[in-house]
């Protein structure tokens, strides 16, 4: 096609720009882990003793298990006792008690984030759980949330004030040894984030939570739970944003959803972490367990993400449909550029009685990236009249870059019906040709396309998240196909 | 992959069998080795991932000693429908002269395995890849391979009949199809087998293309209720060949087509589907691997399942496009109908792609009867029962209409709807 090479080179040579390192001194644990390392960080956490058994037991667990290897990704093999375990930005005895208190270079890292933590935050109608690192340091309109009764809080807090919650729910949705990641996130983790809603509760905003990767070579290790009670409803957003680095840094996190009868969970998460320079030098390895669980009747859960980021993405948000007439849902859009692999999609247990899912995935290959869809439909004898619909699409630029569709479709009940759709194309000449004829310039026009493409994953993300998606979805891509 | 404990004790159960083979010491040995070495990674399990959906567990108790006994099984043939060209017969996969055909078609040869060859070269002593298992099952336990020829530029228009007759114990045919440039051969297979007994087939099929040549198979798997049959094809395609299969499976406890295709040379085509017919506790897979090496390929592929009882049906399809395989166009089909409450359906349509210019679809869909279309018949007068088994016919006739109209149609029609309730009814409305 047309596109001169250098406007390619220009585009697919833009450097990421949310690349800088703030200077702080962290308090981190030597590289390496063994049950030592695990009670440190029990301890530092100040943590009852139930959580330490449960840590334990998922690190003696973790240590039985293999790397799985069934993903199409290829990287070299990971070090585990090379990476620290524990960092945390240096505490004032008890911690920053208010805004005033916080370290303001941390502050200026969240304004070139553009983290509305100020004043910001109330215009921008967003209540931010901002993770830096590995602790939790600010928390916003928690008056807002206490009145309605909702808990948003770091998981460290909620282990110190709610700890009947968590030993009823933590663990439950993701067991402590479901996968070799999860078992390392749930020997390790060191913070994330903790949502409660009260029965029959409509959060009053959206919550948000900014990750973000700091200190060299410490893995993150998140664990989010949520709680939707019976008849409450949750919209929670997830952006991530990490500094340019040169080494691999892993990211295992682990998130819990669980919604009980109508409860309903919207979980949308935008993630841009350093994928790496143009050769596959550095960026996160980023290998998440997220599933959530519509525990009550007619209970709902829907997943929506927007992966541009990481070098490696391992990562399939699920939905454990038990409750009857319980609805599972996931919106992705991944891109992957340069040499960027993502292995990602979803899994959907129909379990109760008329449960539905909607899959919708649209994967964006360039450069020479591979993107991978691997999603699995199950329906169990007892989801009578369960319904299924997937549909996804890959849209490859370039000549070098791979799309592949793994769909696992395994129906064990007759009343059942389940649909599976996907194509494979590229951004056709004539499409081109058309858009350019009417006067738009080849990007332009590239991008309208791309944005159609993705448009029935961007509509279900949250007016905020919408927009930055699409600008990001422009800078992973724009021009990447001429 | 670590030995499985579970695993060898069916396989090491046939070192006794082995000296009674064909071929001199030096095959001896090397059925002692194959078997040693297959014997230690074991036959595939559901933790193979090409393997997810069929299980073998059943084999551990089976005897799959090559069988002995000759006995002719000249009813079963005569059942089949009349043939329309030669008719070559292999009875527990050893060609039967007396029973086939004495001439074969101008630019036809058979040329049967020879004992004077000696064995592989390649000692099977590093781990076997599941892929090769059953070939190497077939290889250490078969007579070798028998080459069918068919010369360069060989008039189209050939019809061959294959009729593959297990009697019981194990059968391992080996059958190796070579088409020259422009060659040109319609193929029709029967699988038949035991309809008393245990029976054990493992088949290897391998078909070469040469340029512009062109091969419709049909394989129609009327074997028995107690018959395992696991057949691995590998078909490879140059330039301008085409390659067309149709499989019809109404028989066998548990079978499972392997059909790996690969498009080496610009132009190829390959066309691919099939009927799964899993009823009472039949288990029917496929698994398909269709390779595109070449630019300007094009496959497809169009599946059908029907589950009912405690029936099992797998399609497990791979569409595979290279680097610089671009304008590959590639489609895939998987329906599937579940009729038992204890029935199941496993599809896995998968891509794999790796160049930009092509044109890749899948489609996938498991479940029941729509209750519209049901509805519609009650309406119209028919009882329940009736309007299901019409419409599972209306189902399968969506593979059964690419058999054409001729005399094989008939007999797989009548047979699979000698299965469906309310035949007589339906024989009506279709006649």
């Amino acid at each position: 096609m047309s596109s001169t090479p250098q406007d390619l080179e220009d585009l697919v040579g833009q450097k990421y720009q949310h690349g800088f390192v703030t200077d702080i001194d962290s308090d981190t644990l030597p590289p390496g882990v063994d049950e030592d390392v695990v009670r440190v960080i029990s301890r530092k956490k100040g943590e009852p003793a139930f959580l330490l058994d449960w840590r334990l037991k998922a690190f003696r667990h973790w240590q039985t298990m293999t790397e799985p290897h069934w993903a199409q990704l290829h990287y070299k093999p990971i070090d585990y006792q090379s990476i620290s375990y524990y960092s945390a930005p240096k505490s004032k005895k008890d911690g920053p008690k208010s805004l005033a208190d916080v370290d303001p270079k941390l502050l200026e890292t969240y304004d070139k984030l553009g983290v509305p933590l100020h004043e910001r935050a109330r215009l921008a109608g967003v209540a931010v759980d901002a993770v830096f690192d590995s602790v939790s340091v600010a928390t916003t309109f928690k008056e807002r949330l206490s009145e309605a009764g909702v808990i948003f809080c770091p998981f460290s807090e909620a282990v110190k004030n709610h700890p009947a919650l968590l030993e009823q729910y933590l663990g439950t949705v993701v067991p402590p040894g479901d996968n070799f990641y999860a078992a390392l996130n749930s020997a390790v983790f060191t913070d994330g984030s903790f949502v409660y809603i009260p029965k029959g509760v409509r959060c009053p905003m959206e919550l948000s939570t900014y990750f973000r990767i700091n200190a060299a070579n410490t893995g993150q290790f998140e664990r989010t739970l949520i709680i939707a009670d019976e008849g409450s409803h949750v919209s929670y957003l997830e952006g991530c944003t990490a500094p340019m680095r040169d080494e691999n840094q892993l990211h295992a996190a682990v998130v819990e959803l669980i919604a009980l009868d109508d409860a309903n969970i919207k979980y949308s998460t935008v993630q841009n972490w350093y994928p790496g320079d143009e050769n596959g030098v550095g960026g996160i390895y980023n290998f998440v367990t997220k599933r959530g669980e519509c525990r009550g009747r007619n209970s709902r859960i829907s997943w929506t993400q927007v992966e541009t980021g990481s070098a490696i993405t391992w990562k399939y948000p699920s939905c454990v449909l038990s409750g009857e007439g319980s609805v599972g849902e996931f919106y992705s859009v991944a891109v992957a550029n340069h040499m960027q692999q993502a292995d990602t999609g979803t899994k959907m247990i129909h379990i109760g009685r008329n449960t539905r899912s909607t899959i919708v995935s649209k994967g964006i290959s360039a450069g020479r990236a591979q993107n991978t869809y691997r999603g699995l439909v199950k329906i169990l004898p007892s989801a009578d009249g369960a319904r299924n619909y997937t549909q996804c699409d890959s849209l490859l630029m370039g000549d070098r870059c791979g799309a592949h569709t793994f769909p696992y479709v395994e129906v064990r009940n007759p009343g059942a019906t389940v649909e599976h759709e996907a194509t494979t194309s590229r951004i056709g000449e004539d499409q081109l040709f058309y858009l350019m004829q009417r006067g738009l310039s080849q990007e332009d026009a590239v991008n309208l396309i791309v944005n159609g493409f993705c448009k029935s994953v961007f509509k279900e993300l949250p007016m905020e998240f919408a927009v930055e998606a699409q600008n990001l979805l422009a800078v992973s891509l724009e021009g990447s196909v001429g | 992959m670590s030995a499985r404990p579970d695993a060898p004790s069916a396989l090491a159960r046939l070192e006794a069998s082995l000296p009674g083979l064909p071929g001199g010491a030096d095959w001896l040995a090397w059925r002692r080795a194959a078997l040693a070495a297959l014997a230690s990674v074991g036959l595939p399990t559901p933790r193979d991932d090409a393997w997810k959906y069929t299980n073998l567990r059943l084999l551990e108790r089976r005897d799959l000693a090559p069988a002995t006994a000759q006995l002719l099984p000249t009813s079963a043939l005569e059942a089949l429908p009349t043939p329309t060209g030669p008719r070559l017969v292999f009875v527990d996969g050893r060609f039967h002269a007396g029973l086939s055909a004495s001439a074969l078609p101008e630019g036809v040869t058979l040329a049967l395995a020879a004992p004077a060859i000696p064995p592989p070269a390649t000692t099977a002593a590093a781990g076997i890849a599941v892929e090769d298992r059953i070939r190497t099952l077939n290889a250490l336990l078969g007579r070798g391979a028998d080459h069918l020829v068919i010369a360069r530029g060989g008039t189209p228009g050939h019809t061959l009949e294959i009729v593959h007759v297990a009697t019981g114990g194990g059968a391992y045919p080996h059958v190796a199809l070579d088409l020259g440039n422009g060659a040109s051969l319609d193929l029709l297979e029967y699988q038949i087998g035991p309809q008393q007994g245990d029976a054990f087939v493992a088949k290897v099929t391998d078909a070469t293309l040469a340029a512009g040549a062109r091969l419709a198979h049909t394989t129609i798997q009327l074997t028995g209720d107690r018959t395992v049959l696991l057949d691995d094809l590998r078909i490879t395609l140059s330039a301008d060949a085409h390659y067309q299969h149709r499989l019809v499976a109404l028989g066998g406890q548990v079978t499972r087509f392997d059909l790996t295709v690969t498009l080496l040379a610009p132009g190829a085509e390959a066309h691919l589907a099939g009927l799964l017919f899993a009823d009472g506790s039949r288990e029917q897979h496929v698994r398909t691997l269709v390779d595109h090496r070449a630019p300007h390929g094009t496959s497809d592929q169009l599946y059908r399942g029907v589950a009912g009882g405690r029936g099992r049906g797998s399609y497990d399809g791979k569409v595979v496009v290279r680097e610089g395989a671009a304008k590959t166009s590639s489609r895939q089909s998987s329906r599937n109908l579940l009729l038992g409450a204890d029935a199941a359906i496993d599809t896995r349509p998968q891509l794999e792609i790796n160049a930009d210019d092509v044109k890749c679809a899948h489609g996938a869909t498991t479940g029941t009867l729509d209750e519209h279309m049901l509805f519609y018949l009650l309406t119209r007068g028919l009882d329940r029962e009736t309007a299901r088994a019409l419409l599972t016919y209306a189902f399968v006739e969506d593979v059964l209409k690419l058999l054409g109209d001729g005399p094989v149609r008939q007999a797989v029609e009548s047979r699979a709807l000698a299965r469906l309730p309310a035949a007589a009814t339906i024989r009506e409305f279709v006649a």
